[in-house]
């Protein structure tokens, strides 16, 4: 066998790996956090057809931060709305069941057992969850998984509304709520 | 005077013991009593649309509904929530002066407690001068008119010049809740001027037969009644009482403030599908008995 031969022969290892799926978290620039949440079989199921909405480059994992940007948009928009006057959410809007109307969606019906799982979200998109987390826990006792539930059906209606590009990344799609919303 | 032939007594005299309902006030008065407003999917959404758009200072809403929807109880209900707040200064108009404008203007100024003028333009400059003074305190004046229906061409021409005025944000500096029947509809249809400008549109349906146990089920809690006391309308009574009402807030009140009183009269202790059926067979024009 001659010296070029061996040049182009690769290991036996990077062959195994080279068409196989890669396995695990996906990589990320910044590492993402675990938050912990309790979702229903429907929300499990909505979060997979979501994630088949979503551009090539785009998968399952990166959902709940385009659900959290979302929601941070609107509970963002709606605080500069009522800017001025007294309060962060209009007084008509007295429960979470009405923030659900106010935004023209349907309210779901949580008679289905809920079962915690683990979302890896990104820093910033962390601190925003808690943020909207904590303006709907003050204004009608919702807890983290009720506010994520919120943030996947806004993102749903988002994804109706607006049909991203098929080559759209993460940082754009952000831009585009952004734009939107705000 | 003479007992009243539905029920055998002098009802002007008749002083129900409601306690034995385990309420402390009568829970179906049919008047507009905003602590009794039962929050219905519709009014949920038509609150929430109607109290964004006014404190996002978008201008007009427009809520329509048929009679005994419950829009008078909507309308007192944005009227108490927003005079008792420091930012705003709400006036409400229950019955709107016949088709002249310069009427309305007036009307709505002494709600305000402004001077009332002879001459359009001087009482439209009362409400810029009272739109000053408000706004560098911060304050919103909110305009809610019932029976919107009512509102003439010329009418909808004076709100279109008081929505012009703006607010040193660049809103609309007076917000207007307009509530009427569903021929309210029709008449914005011929005024675009004005239609133009409305921010969002609700509608108050009838209830549907679980939102009429829901209502009578408030209703109690609201008057005292301890939750944790048998049912007093079981499960069989709801379905003769929504098929009799058509699910209209006003009309179930009325229908169960009667078999409330038919209750007490009995000595009986709950009211179920066969009470309702024997009250409604009996007493079947019980809407003219008070």
């Amino acid at each position: 066998m001659t010296t070029q031969q061996n040049k182009d022969r690769t290991s036996t290892l990077a062959e195994l790996l080279k068409d196989k799926p890669k396995r695990g978290r996906p990589p990320h620039p910044v590492s993402r956090q675990n938050v912990y949440v309790a979702l229903t079989p429907e929300e499990k199921k909505e979060m997979k057809r979501l994630a088949v909405s979503l551009p090539a480059n785009l998968s399952r994992a990166d959902l709940p931060d385009l659900a959290i940007a979302v929601i941070a948009a609107r509970l963002e928009a709606l605080r500069r709305a009522v800017a001025d006057r007294n309060r962060e959410i209009p007084e008509g809007v007295t429960d979470l069941e009405s923030l659900y109307l106010l935004w023209d969606l349907t309210i779901p019906k949580n008679q289905t057992e809920r079962k915690w799982t683990s979302i890896r979200v990104s820093p910033q998109e962390a601190i925003e969850l808690g943020r909207a987390h904590g303006t709907l826990n003050a204004a009608f006792g919702a807890n983290r998984s009720e506010t994520f539930s919120l943030a996947l059906i806004l993102l749903a209606q988002f994804l109706e509304d607006h049909p991203v590009p098929e080559t759209a990344t993460l940082g754009e799609i952000r831009k585009t709520i952004m734009s939107n919303y705000l | 005077m003479s007992a009243n032939p539905q029920f055998g007594f002098e009802i002007e005299h008749y002083k129900p013991e409601w306690d034995r309902l385990g309420v402390v006030v009568p829970p179906f008065t049919i008047e507009a009593d905003p602590r009794f407003m039962y929050l219905s999917t519709e009014t949920r959404r038509a609150l929430s649309k109607v109290s964004y758009m006014v404190e996002a200072g978008q201008g007009a809403s427009v809520i329509v509904g048929e009679i005994g929807t419950g829009k008078t109880t909507l309308a007192s209900w944005f009227h108490s929530r927003y005079h008792r707040r420091p930012d705003f200064v709400a006036a409400k108009i229950d019955e709107t002066p016949k088709k002249s404008g310069l009427l309305l203007l007036r009307r709505i100024a002494a709600e305000f407690g402004l001077r009332t003028r002879r001459a359009t333009e001087d009482q439209l400059n009362e409400f810029r001068a009272f739109l000053i003074e408000k706004t560098s305190e911060g304050i919103l004046p909110l305009i809610i008119i019932d029976e919107a229906h009512e509102l003439g061409p010329e009418q909808f021409v004076e709100l279109r010049r008081l929505l012009n005025f703006r607010d040193p944000r660049g809103g609309k500096a007076y917000q207007l809740v307009l509530l009427g029947r569903p021929e309210l509809d029709i008449n914005l249809r011929e005024v675009p001027d004005f239609n133009d400008r409305v921010a969002t549109r609700s509608s108050l349906d009838p209830l549907t037969p679980d939102d009429t146990r829901s209502l009578i089920e408030y209703r109690l809690l609201a008057a005292g009644r301890d939750g944790k006391q048998p049912m007093l309308f079981t499960e069989d009574a709801i379905m003769p009482i929504w098929r009799e009402t058509r699910g209209y807030p006003r009309s179930i009140c009325l229908l169960c403030l009667h078999l409330c009183l038919e209750l007490l009269i009995n000595n009986g202790d709950v009211i179920d599908g066969d009470f309702v059926a024997k009250f409604l067979e009996d007493h079947h024009d019980y809407r003219q008995a008070v």
